[in-house]
């Protein structure tokens, strides 16, 4: 990306930490959003069933997406609607524009659209003498302030009741007090005469019904029925990526919507409005509703086999409201005019890649797939966005470094005591700092005396036999900081009567997919599945220590690799560490204990969250005899692989503001030791909590159960 | 809830609860007008005829009959081709919705149906409005306030039981 970009950013968030932001009203609204997503969802019968159901429907509408207008403007037009195709923002304007002036119109009010921001419709309306009026109170409140949106579904979240009532004290020529039921009278009283006046109104459309030529608009004021059945006209403007085929289709969307943005059922309203109506008591006066349907750009993502999938975002915002570093820097950092992680992949389409630089603050935690309800591909997308930026310039120093991070460490574990000893020499770090951007307050981890590679091909007398076969996958951290973790794995299989393999392998390459570099990503996703495939082949299994690592075999490498079976087959046969020793405990094949219980908080690493949750861990720590409590904020704990190694905003200083309320909440919670089986989230837990932090495998002990007779190994499992 | 012969005595603590001096009424079916129009007078409320919206927006108090009910969501859906009947559940501070028990149906899902049908025939002009409640938002710094563009109060009595 342009070195410029990255610097203005990471300027403005510099800002932001300075000012200190612990409990704003943002990260309110995120977390109010987060939880009452998960609330909504645990009612559900199904959730995944829902969730697919979802998908299934935009997908039908994306596919479809030719065949279902023409159904649309047939049916729309039957009732009276007029349709107006617009190809891009000036031609939609121009649209209304006419419209409004052969109507007569002076004044127009509006419901919330993101489209009509998207193509900054209300500047040429005022321009050209319309009086503009947003109607929805956190657009108005922007509005007023000049400002663009903090966030999708609370525009105005970052205002206080006293600025608010400083806005309308100033439109309506007198003092408004400072207390929230003064500014909502006046807030009703000031809109109120301006709803009665209009002659024309604008809203967007939340979904469009092919079926019967219904526009669908989902709201919690009430402004949207004053918006559409006060002035004579309505005029909709809309994506041409909204309209669905059914009334069946449509019902499950306005589920889904509210759900996975705040928790509610369903909007307070919900209209379905299919054509104008005569208005006037007589019905004497014509209606007129104008459908403005927007390409700018849809189609082209439509061609896209990976941004394709931006079109099926029904604008709930979830995916901001588990984004760590959004909750940080707020949306007019994280945003263009999308805001967010699929403001990411929408900027960068249909604004352009010049205006998606903030794609920089994504760390890669794959977090907003977790909660997409229509489960968009955004991680790779937003992947995909950092290798288009990259060509407009060049990656940042740092995340070279950190992205050779292995090709260090080899060279480092030549002589481990030297490097060790260096590593930890304050003008070393301070050099590191000034010249690689390490920061020098993060402790480098120190490589171990001998590499697990080189320990397991130095073994003398190997097995030759055993059942299952199980091929390990170790990554960076267990190859050359905690190899005692792998052997331990490895005593456990062989003594349950495993036979144990290592085949050839690089580190999972992760941090070239953070870092946008996906060409590098796929050379050594290519060479791992080659060599993993084999094993596989051979009818072994894969077993992979770290949460990332099994995260790239199981997801990143399929998809980087789409079109080779065996990236499929290898996904396929990959289980977490702790996931396959649950299941030989399931099966009797081994018994775990421990003989100091303690008191356990789980911290879920972020790409766990796709895997088993931790669900493993937590039930083998509970059958060794600890106590356990997951601990979490429901994001990120900040560190994201390499990202909080990195000096200054857009590293370290961001990582230690996202994890601050994780710290304090594992400090609260009275807990002896913290268990993850993330190794990097490990480093920054504990320097960020003070409390031990430890893999789940340091606080148990499997040994093979000798009452098992010859049991059938793979039951459940190959 | 109420039987018709409760219904007077409902409207009327409403209207006295909330200070209604006047009301619109739109789509009472004709059954009911003379208990609505009787209990109006009864208590004192002007009924308003609300031939513009400037007219509706005098009314404390707005009277409509929903055409269905949703169990699952509380909600309450009205079916109407004309603006001035809609804006009589959108601009007083209060709304008055008369729901028929018969009309209640379990969930969201079982609303496609009688859409589809209510939208007949296809050069029909509708709106068909779900209403979960009075109007509310959590713009300014996320207190949840009720009563912003919409109603305040939503009053539903359920009639017809047996």
């Amino acid at each position: 990306m342009s070195l410029q970009s990255h610097k203005k950013i990471a300027k403005r968030v510099s800002e932001i930490l300075r000012a200190g932001r612990r409990g704003t009203l943002l990260e309110e609204a995120m977390k109010r959003g987060r939880e009452g997503r998960l609330k909504a969802l645990q009612e559900l019968s199904d959730p995944h069933a829902f969730r697919m159901e979802c998908r299934k429907i935009k997908e039908r509408s994306i596919t479809n997406m030719e065949t279902l207008l023409e159904k649309f403007i047939t049916n729309a037009s039957r009732r009276g609607c007029k349709i107006h195709l617009a190809k891009d923002g000036v031609e939609a304007i121009n649209h209304i524009i006419r419209i409004a002036t052969e109507a007569g119109a002076k004044s127009i009010t509006k419901t919330k659209s993101l489209t009509t921001e998207e193509i900054e419709l209300n500047i040429p309306l005022e321009e050209r003498g319309f009086k503009v009026v947003e109607t929805d109170l956190g657009e108005r409140i922007i509005q007023l302030a000049g400002e663009k949106p903090f966030h999708l579904v609370f525009p105005a979240v970052h205002k206080s009741v006293g600025e608010v009532a400083n806005l309308f004290s100033q439109l309506m020529g007198r003092d408004i007090r400072p207390r929230i039921d003064d500014v909502m009278e006046a807030v009703r009283e000031s809109l109120r005469s301006v709803f009665l006046q209009s002659d024309l109104g604008i809203t967007g459309a939340n979904i469009a019904i092919a079926e019967t030529g219904t526009v669908v608009i989902e709201t919690n004021e009430g402004n949207e029925q004053l918006v559409t059945s006060i002035p004579r006209i309505h005029i909709v403007v809309m994506g041409v990526e909204k309209i669905v085929d059914t009334l069946e289709e449509a019902v499950n969307l306005i589920r889904a919507h509210p759900m996975s943005s705040t928790g509610q059922l369903l909007t307070n309203y919900v209209s379905f409005i299919s054509g104008k109506p005569p208005s006037g008591h007589d019905q004497s006066s014509d209606g007129e509703m104008h459908i403005i349907i927007l390409d700018n750009g849809r189609r082209a993502m439509r061609e896209d086999s990976l941004f394709r999938e931006a079109l099926y975002c029904i604008r709930c915002g979830a995916c901001m409201n588990v984004c760590p570093t959004y909750s940080v820097v707020g949306g007019h950092i994280f945003g263009h005019i999308y805001p967010g992680p699929i403001g990411i992949a929408w900027t960068a389409k249909i604004h352009g890649i010049d205006k998606a630089a903030f794609s920089t603050l994504c760390i890669s935690c794959g977090l907003c797939r977790e909660v997409c309800p229509v489960d968009i591909n955004i991680p790779m997308m937003i992947a995909e966005v950092k290798m288009m930026d990259l060509e407009r310039g060049r990656q940042p120093l740092v995340n070279r470094t950190l992205m050779g991070y292995e090709s260090l460490y080899t060279l480092s574990s030549v002589i481990p005591p030297v490097y060790n000893w260096l590593t930890r020499r304050k003008f070393v770090k301070v050099f590191m700092e000034y010249l690689l951007g390490i920061d020098r307050r993060r402790p480098i981890p120190p490589v171990s005396k001998i590499s697990f590679k080189k320990w397991f091909s130095r073994r003398a007398g190997p097995r030759r036999m055993g059942d299952p076969k199980v091929s390990l996958f170790v990554d960076f951290f267990p190859n050359f900081i905690k190899p005692h973790l792998a052997m331990k794995v490895v005593q456990i299989l062989e003594e349950a009567g495993a036979l144990v393999d290592l085949p050839p392998q690089r580190s999972s390459g992760y941090p070239y997919i953070a870092y946008g570099e996906l060409k590098k990503a796929l050379k050594v996703a290519q060479y791992n599945v080659d060599n993993l495939i084999k094993s596989v082949e051979n009818g072994a299994v894969i077993v992979s220590l770290e949460p990332t690592a099994t995260y790239a075999l199981k997801f990143a490498y399929p998809h980087l690799l789409n079109v080779y079976p065996s990236s499929h087959k290898v996904a396929e046969k990959t289980y977490g560490v702790m996931e396959y020793l649950s299941h030989l405990v399931n099966i009797g094949r081994l018994k775990v204990f421990t003989s100091t219980p303690k008191r356990a908080g789980v911290h879920i690493p972020c790409h766990q969250r796709s895997l088993d949750g931790a669900a493993n861990t937590i039930k083998l720590l509970k059958m060794a005899g600890h106590e356990v409590k997951v601990v979490e904020t429901g994001t990120c704990c900040g560190m994201a692989g390499s990202f909080g190694m990195k000096k200054g905003p857009l590293g370290y200083d961001l990582a230690v503001e996202v994890g601050g309320e994780l710290f304090q909440l594992l400090k609260k919670s009275n807990v002896d030791v913290v268990a993850t089986e993330s190794s990097v989230c490990s480093i920054h837990l504990e320097q960020g909590t003070g409390i031990p932090v430890l893999h789940p495998l340091e606080l148990m002990e499997l040994e093979h159960n000798p009452e098992t007779s010859t049991l059938n190994f793979h039951d459940g499992n190959g | 809830m109420a039987g018709l012969d409760y219904l007077p005595k409902t409207l009327s603590t409403i209207f006295n609860d909330a200070g209604v001096k006047k009301a619109v009424a739109a789509r009472i079916p004709k059954r009911l007008k003379d208990v609505v129009f009787s209990t109006l007078t009864a208590s004192g409320v002007e009924l308003i005829h609300g031939a513009s919206s400037g007219e509706i927006n005098m009314a404390d108090a707005g009277i409509t009959h929903a055409d269905y009910g949703i169990a699952e969501t509380g909600t309450i859906v009205e079916i109407t081709a004309n603006d001035l009947e809609r804006l009589a559940s959108s601009l007083p501070r209060i709304h008055i919705a008369l729901l028929h028990v018969g009309n209640i149906l379990p969930s969201v899902e079982a609303l496609a149906e009688p859409i589809r049908k209510a939208l007949q025939p296809p050069d029909s002009r509708k709106y068909i409005t779900l209403i979960s409640g009075p109007s509310r938002t959590s713009d300014i710094e996320l207190r949840s306030i009720l009563g912003v563009h919409g109603p305040h109060q939503v009053h539903v009595i359920v009639y017809g039981g047996v």
